[in-house]
């Protein structure tokens, strides 16, 4: 006979349900601090990552959504342009939760390239200043302004900035064209540094939309690298989209023993986090074929290379003399 | 100019001039973002755009892109877009006009190189009769028309047909010959592969595939083989007649003895019949002035930029080059 769960067990499940729902649900202020192009969804970082900014063509603007409700009064907003100078961004209140909105004017090639874009949170709980720093690589390109940086390595690299307290580097995110690049099955190299100098020992994870994740160590040069999974797998190949792009995610998190005081609160240790959203796609060996290809093309070369040579064959006229007889 | 200058310039071997020259555009138009070069992205010529070093982009690529708007849209501000890289790709044009397929085409000189392949083989060249020309050059027009409508029927309804997949959006490099063949130049054999991503991209990258495989053939037993279907040609001889440099006949001079036509890579036949329109160049010509160095005659053929000769046939350039016997091809 079937026993019913009585109402006392019932409730306790409820219970413990809420309870480790609320466990996971970071608190105001606490969690990691990310930039994304599409609004959060709460804080779960499922749906986290740049969306659907154009790659191609310019904008006086770009608008960002922090997965934070709110920061601290000690929270700056950082802004560097490809050529190293400081750009502008402003952060306001709007219904999705906190807007960044970076003003990526002037529009022409000067402002071509990466601006790095970093909004750094800091508070003090119990003694420890937790700092979170939120970086994002703004992809400032119109193709209108021609390619002139494609083989510029200066332009090119994954650039950091020395002022903040814990930078991630990844590459390869991008072409030479600045449109991004990173598909599934890529090896990306990061690099953890702490104001400008590489860090030894950080806890690097990435995080895919799918929410697989891979936690590594940096070496003595700050670096480690991983390999993107394929994590996009639809039902049918009808469905597949070779367009759909799947966002990960890169944090970095260290501790450092270190004393001092923010505001009027004091604290004797330091933990950094810092997060990078990108977006990738399906690598293009799952739907691309050589063999097919070469095999295709091949045949067409073999066919009209034969129908030439036959219909050349059938042209041909046997040599028939043709005798004159000069004395009639 | 000193009547000497005219004289070494006249009896001068066009062709081994283009032939230099081609492999000169050839580097930059290739190899071009090396060196930061960016010529235009409006570029008048298959300078195509997947080899990433390339030192300029075809128009055709662009064009695909752009008309790929709402009604609505053609009549707002980004129609500026438009009509800019349309101003610019006519300003280009007018400059050089079809010589911009002769001596810079980087597909035409890679259909030359074959062609020069085929000449040390000793095998003889094939020829269109005149009715198989002249229904094969239409193609070059319906590609045309085609490339602007499937971009055009992406973003509207054409004649009440549901609109069309992004697939099409550039569905004429995905059969350019440019696509395939260029990017092997710079290590890149990405190009050379089947797209099963979708039906439409499946179908058009086995189109691309299968011209290629037509195209490296063809262009072996007849010389441009491509350039017969080339929209790019038919875009353009809309504008062939304002452009400065010209290939003029003068009628009253011409004996018709056909060496023009028979040099001509194209096959055009006008060339040597037409004894009544001044300015020659045709659908099909690409400017590469072989006739002008095969024409015996003083004055007949002469290359032009408004008021002034660059070259012309005359009977001592001619015999001075069939004395070398550069201009003579089997």
């Amino acid at each position: 006979m079937k026993r019913m769960p009585n109402a006392k067990i019932l409730r306790d499940y409820i219970f413990l349900a809420l309870f480790t729902t609320c466990l996971f649900l970071p608190a105001k202020g606490e969690g990691v601090l990310y930039i994304s192009e599409t609004p959060m969804k709460a804080a779960s970082g499922r749906s986290a990552g740049p969306g659907g900014h154009a790659e191609h063509r310019a904008s006086a603007s770009r608008s960002y959504y922090l997965s934070a409700e709110d920061l601290s009064s000690d929270s700056e907003v950082l802004v560097l342009r490809p050529d190293g100078s400081r750009g502008e961004a402003s952060m306001h209140i709007c219904g999705e939760g906190l807007m960044l909105t970076v003003d990526t004017r002037p529009m022409d090639a000067s402002s071509d390239g990466i601006f790095l874009v970093y909004v750094v949170d800091r508070h003090v709980e119990n003694e420890t200043l937790l700092v979170r720093v939120a970086k994002l690589n703004l992809l400032n390109h119109s193709c209108r302004w021609g390619h002139e940086y494609k083989f510029n390595s200066e332009r090119l690299r994954a650039k950091f900035s020395d002022e903040v307290p814990l930078d991630i580097t990844a590459s390869p995110l991008w072409d030479g064209n600045f449109h991004s690049r990173t598909m599934s099955g890529d090896v990306i190299g990061v690099q953890a540094l702490r104001y400008g100098k590489p860090l030894e020992g950080a806890k690097i994870s990435l995080s895919t939309q799918g929410g697989w994740t891979k936690t590594f160590r940096t070496d003595d040069s700050g670096t480690a690298s991983v390999q993107l999974i394929r994590d996009y797998y639809p039902a049918q190949w009808s469905e597949f989209s070779r367009d759909k792009k799947g966002t990960f995610r890169i944090l970095a998190e260290a501790e450092f023993e270190e004393m001092g005081v923010l505001g009027d609160q004091p604290y004797t240790k330091v933990r950094v986090t810092t997060s990078l959203p990108w977006k990738y796609a399906s690598s293009r060996r799952e739907y691309q074929s050589y063999a097919y290809g070469l095999s295709l093309g091949a045949t067409f070369m073999v066919v009209s290379g034969l129908g030439v040579f036959i219909y050349r064959e059938r042209r041909k006229k046997s040599y028939r003399e043709i005798q004159f007889d000069e004395h009639r | 100019m000193s009547t000497v200058k005219k004289r070494s310039i006249n009896h001068g071997d066009v062709n081994r001039f283009r032939f230099w020259f081609q492999i000169g555009a050839f580097v930059i138009l290739v190899y071009g973002g090396y060196w930061a070069l960016d010529i235009s992205t409006s570029l008048p010529t298959f300078s195509c755009v997947f080899p990433s070093s390339r030192g300029g982009t075809c128009y055709l690529y662009p064009l695909q892109h752009q008309v790929n708007m709402t009604w609505k849209q053609f009549a707002s501000p980004r129609v500026i877009g438009v009509l800019t890289a349309f101003g610019t790709f006519v300003f280009l044009f007018l400059l050089f006009n079809k010589a911009w397929c002769g001596f810079a085409c980087p597909i035409g000189t890679v259909q030359d190189w074959i062609t020069r392949l085929r000449l040390r083989m000793g095998i003889r060249p094939g020829v269109y009769t005149e009715a198989t020309f002249n229904r094969l050059k239409v193609l070059k027009y319906v590609l045309l028309v085609l490339l602007i409508l499937l971009p055009l029927g992406i973003s509207n309804s054409l004649l009440g047909l549901p609109k069309f997949s992004h697939d099409v959006a550039t569905s004429f490099c995905m059969l350019c010959p440019g696509r395939t063949i260029l990017p092997i130049f710079t290590g890149d054999f990405s190009q050379l592969t089947i797209d099963f991503s979708s039906k439409t991209m499946t179908v058009l990258t086995g189109l691309g595939m299968a011209v290629l495989g037509t195209t490296l053939v063809g262009a072996f037993y007849k010389k441009r083989f491509f350039c017969l279907f080339c929209p790019m040609s038919a875009l353009h001889y809309v504008f062939s007649k304002g452009a400065l440099l010209g290939l003029k006949k003068d009628g009253a001079k011409c004996t018709r003895c056909g060496n023009c036509y028979r040099v001509c890579d194209m096959g055009i036949r006008e060339i040597a019949d037409d004894l009544e329109r001044r300015n020659i160049v045709q659908d099909d010509c690409m400017m590469c002035f072989k006739c002008v160095a095969a024409c015996p005659e003083e004055g007949c053929l002469k290359v032009t930029v408004p008021g002034l000769t660059v070259y012309q046939s005359t009977e001592e350039g001619f015999f001075a080059r069939s004395a070398s016997r550069l201009n003579h091809e089997r």
